[in-house]
């Protein structure tokens, strides 16, 4: 039902319509006769009188006494997060919350003391991939796999008392460790 | 606070104060509504005035005891009557309406045309109005808010719950039937 219709339905006969008007009269209603009894029960219902009721006048004070025993709350009991709630919701919330908050903070208790200790402790660390080839400007490793020294590859020196076979590096050795050290050369 | 400034409040406004027990917001929403409802009750009640003003003063028992029913998103206006709705629909039920049609009592119908003209409205009025008995529920408060209340379809739509454009098509089509019920009926009155 378009505005246009319902217009003209309010305001003109049939024989008064335009040729469009009576295209577009047709698109609602199927004939002639149609569009003239619509515009009979249209002209009908304008015209139709409106209720003559007015309020009574003893309402209003009843409804001022019962407002008046009403208990009243302040507006931010009734509004939470923006929403209007029942005040008896409200507050239950708050009481419940509270009891919660309250049996949170008795239940818990201190907390146990820890004691932290730190031991350091060395342990023996093995070279097990000495320097192969030096060169002057660097020093290149070759990683050789070798597998771990077996306990009885070692053998034990008592300090005080050096085994007789063992000797150190002679003077002479050294100074040729250091040519062969600088130099790369065999 | 004076009455001016409490005049100048929206409806939302006033409902708000009413939750703090306002009086005067009271006063002034039902000043504002008080007319409106009950002339609907009227006309969705069988035009029984007793039981409009009943219906009026439960309604706004109920915006008293219960504001917080009202939904803030919504519109007042649109709440309300759709309170008033859910009252009548309530009643029909109550009283069993569909089983006991009875028709509207007629209100004074006054006219200012020739005589002919004036028997013929004034009996057409009184059809109408016994065949509005028989309509729908939403049916009826469709023609109370949209004849008597004067309200746009899209707060009719709001109200009765449903598109806008299917309360547009209900009011065409029931205008429609009422045509087809009484397409001869000035001509059965110039024959008698």
């Amino acid at each position: 039902m378009s505005d246009e219709f319902e217009e003209l339905l309010g305001s003109k006969e049939w024989t008064d319509l335009t040729d469009d008007e009576r295209a577009l009269a047709l698109t609602h209603v199927q004939s002639e006769s149609d569009y003239q009894a619509m515009r009979k029960i249209t002209v009908a219902l304008e015209g139709h009188p409106r209720a003559r009721i007015s309020p009574d006048k003893n309402i209003l004070p009843v409804l001022k006494k019962r407002m008046a025993k009403q208990p009243a709350y302040p507006r931010w009991l009734v509004t939470a997060f923006g929403h209007k709630m029942p005040v008896h919701s409200v507050s239950t919330s708050i009481i419940l919350a509270l009891i919660v908050g309250w049996a949170i903070g008795s239940q818990q208790t201190v907390k146990p003391e820890v004691h932290e200790r730190i031991v350091y402790q060395v342990d023996t660390v093995f070279q097990t991939l000495p320097s192969d080839t030096v060169f002057v400007s660097k020093v290149v490793y070759r990683y050789i796999p070798q597998s771990r020294p077996s306990r009885a590859d070692f053998k034990t020196v008592n300090q005080e008392n050096p085994p007789t076979e063992s000797r150190g590096v002679t003077m002479k050795e050294k100074e040729e460790l250091d040519v062969l050290i600088v130099s790369g050369t065999d | 606070m004076s009455g001016n400034r409490v005049s100048g409040l929206d409806d939302e406004t006033l409902m708000a104060r009413i939750q703090s027990g306002d009086e005067r917001a009271l006063t002034e929403i039902y000043q504002r509504y008080s007319t409106k409802m009950v002339r609907y009750f009227y006309r969705m009640l069988w035009q029984d005035t007793n039981k409009a003003q009943d219906f009026l003063h439960d309604l706004f028992v109920r915006i008293i005891e219960k504001p917080e029913s009202f939904d803030t998103r919504q519109r007042f206006s649109t709440w309300i009557y759709s309170v008033a709705h859910n009252m009548c629909k309530n009643e029909y039920r109550k009283v069993n309406f569909r089983k006991s049609v009875q028709p509207f009592i007629t209100a004074p119908v006054i006219v200012q045309e020739s005589a002919t003209e004036q028997i013929d409205n004034s009996y057409l009025q009184k059809a109408i109005e016994k065949a509005m008995a028989g309509w729908e529920d939403d049916d009826r408060s469709l023609f109370v808010f949209r004849h008597e209340l004067e309200m746009t379809f899209g707060e009719i739509a709001t109200v009765l719950g449903c598109p806008e454009g299917t309360a547009k098509s209900r009011w065409f089509y029931l205008r429609k039937e009422l045509a087809e019920n009484f397409r001869d009926f000035k001509v059965m009155l110039k024959a008698i």
